[in-house]
């Protein structure tokens, strides 16, 4: 080991030197051509381990990046590649439509919600209208009936209510009282009341629905109006209006016997 | 000893002088090297032995790396390039280890 020529840092030609040594060997190897077979065998080795190293660094360096071993494989490692990208690409692709049928049907389960969630809201602000428990407002019409002599009759009243439902009246208030789908008009000493309070001249229907139609109805030959002006001291009037509030009822009255019959329909 | 940091030497040599594997030679050079590792290896083995000869090295470090970069070769004329190479890949790499588990059976007799 001691005796091996300095290495002059070039493995490549090292091996080419030492090869071409152990190539002319003396026949008649002495002593000293023993040691110097010798020598030359060891510094073999070292170079040969010195090209190893150097060709180790190499090679890692050329794998090092997905290019230069992409430019150095054989055609047949570049086609199992290619394969395996491609049974990998094709796996993926499969994902990403899996998910986006699932964003779909998330969508479109938001959406068909949103939907009903708007219906039920329709739905609730129509029965809120009925119920009289919101203010109303639209065009509309107002009948002021003067009646100082007090000839006018509960069922004139409810006759007059009735046209103006019949003619699309949505929201309905007498004296600033809102008609609901319980309001009943009565007689109780000689007094109109509706639903219990009474009711004093000159009453002031307010409807609100189509204006023209409301009107046209009230005052067809034989209606309402008609009939009215028929009683003594009766003075109906009609005014359209473009913007008309009802007012809600402020004390809805509660129902009692009325229970909902529960609906089979599978909720949800 | 010498061998070993000659070894390092390379590497460093490598490391500065940053080659570029030329393009015939980089199916071979990967299956190369794996030949020359088993070749040291069984060098360190045999010096462990007590059996190492510098000519039998030197024999088993050629024939090693000559052999395996020829059947690659073949194997790449044949059409079966990546197979033979990974055959020699699996061959060498249980022979390091046979060689490394005598080299371990050495160094801590266990």
């Amino acid at each position: 080991m001691k005796g091996a020529p300095p290495y002059d840092g070039d493995p490549m030609t090292d091996t080419l030197h030492s090869g071409t040594r152990s190539g002319s060997p003396a026949p008649s190897s002495s002593d000293a051509g023993g040691t110097k077979r010798r020598l030359t065998l060891r510094a073999a080795v070292v170079a040969v381990c010195g090209l190893l190293g150097f060709l180790l660094v190499a090679q890692v360096r050329a794998t090092e990046t997905l290019d230069d071993r992409l430019a150095f494989e054989r055609e047949e490692d570049l086609a199992v590649i290619l394969a395996d990208l491609t049974t990998q690409s094709d796996r993926l692709q499969g994902e990403i439509s899996d998910l986006r049928l699932l964003l779909f049907e998330f969508e479109s389960t938001v959406e068909s919600e949103e939907l009903a969630r708007r219906s039920l809201e329709q739905r609730l602000d129509d029965l809120r209208i009925l119920a009289g428990v919101v203010p109303a407002e639209n065009e509309g019409v107002i009948l002021t009936i003067e009646d100082p002599q007090g000839q006018v009759t509960h069922d004139r009243l409810v006759d007059v209510v009735h046209d103006l439902r019949d003619s699309g009246a949505e929201a309905m208030a007498v004296n600033g009282t809102r008609l609901v789908a319980n309001s009943a008009f009565a007689t109780r000493n000689q007094r109109l009341v509706l639903d219990g309070e009474p009711l004093d001249p000159p009453y002031r229907v307010a409807a609100v629905g189509p204006a023209e139609a409301l009107e046209t109805t009230l005052g067809i030959p034989g209606g309402a109006l008609d009939s009215l002006s028929s009683l003594s001291g009766v003075e109906p009037a009609v005014e359209q209006l473009a913007q008309l509030t009802i007012p809600a009822r402020e004390n809805p009255a509660p129902f009692v016997y009325g229970e909902p019959v529960p609906d089979d329909l599978p909720s949800g | 000893m010498i061998p070993l940091i000659a070894l390092v030497i390379g590497a460093v040599l490598g490391l500065v002088l940053q080659p570029s594997v030329p393009a015939f030679l980089a199916p071979y050079l990967p299956v190369a090297v794996v030949a020359a590792l088993d070749a040291i290896f069984g060098g360190v083995r045999a010096r462990l032995d007590g059996t190492f000869s510098d000519r039998v090295f030197l024999i088993s470090f050629l024939t090693n790396v000559v052999l395996a970069t020829f059947l690659v070769f073949l194997g790449d004329q044949l059409g079966v390039g990546s197979e033979l190479s990974t055959a020699v890949v699996v061959v060498l790499g249980v022979r390091i280890f046979q060689n490394l588990a005598a080299v371990r059976r050495h160094l801590f007799q266990a």
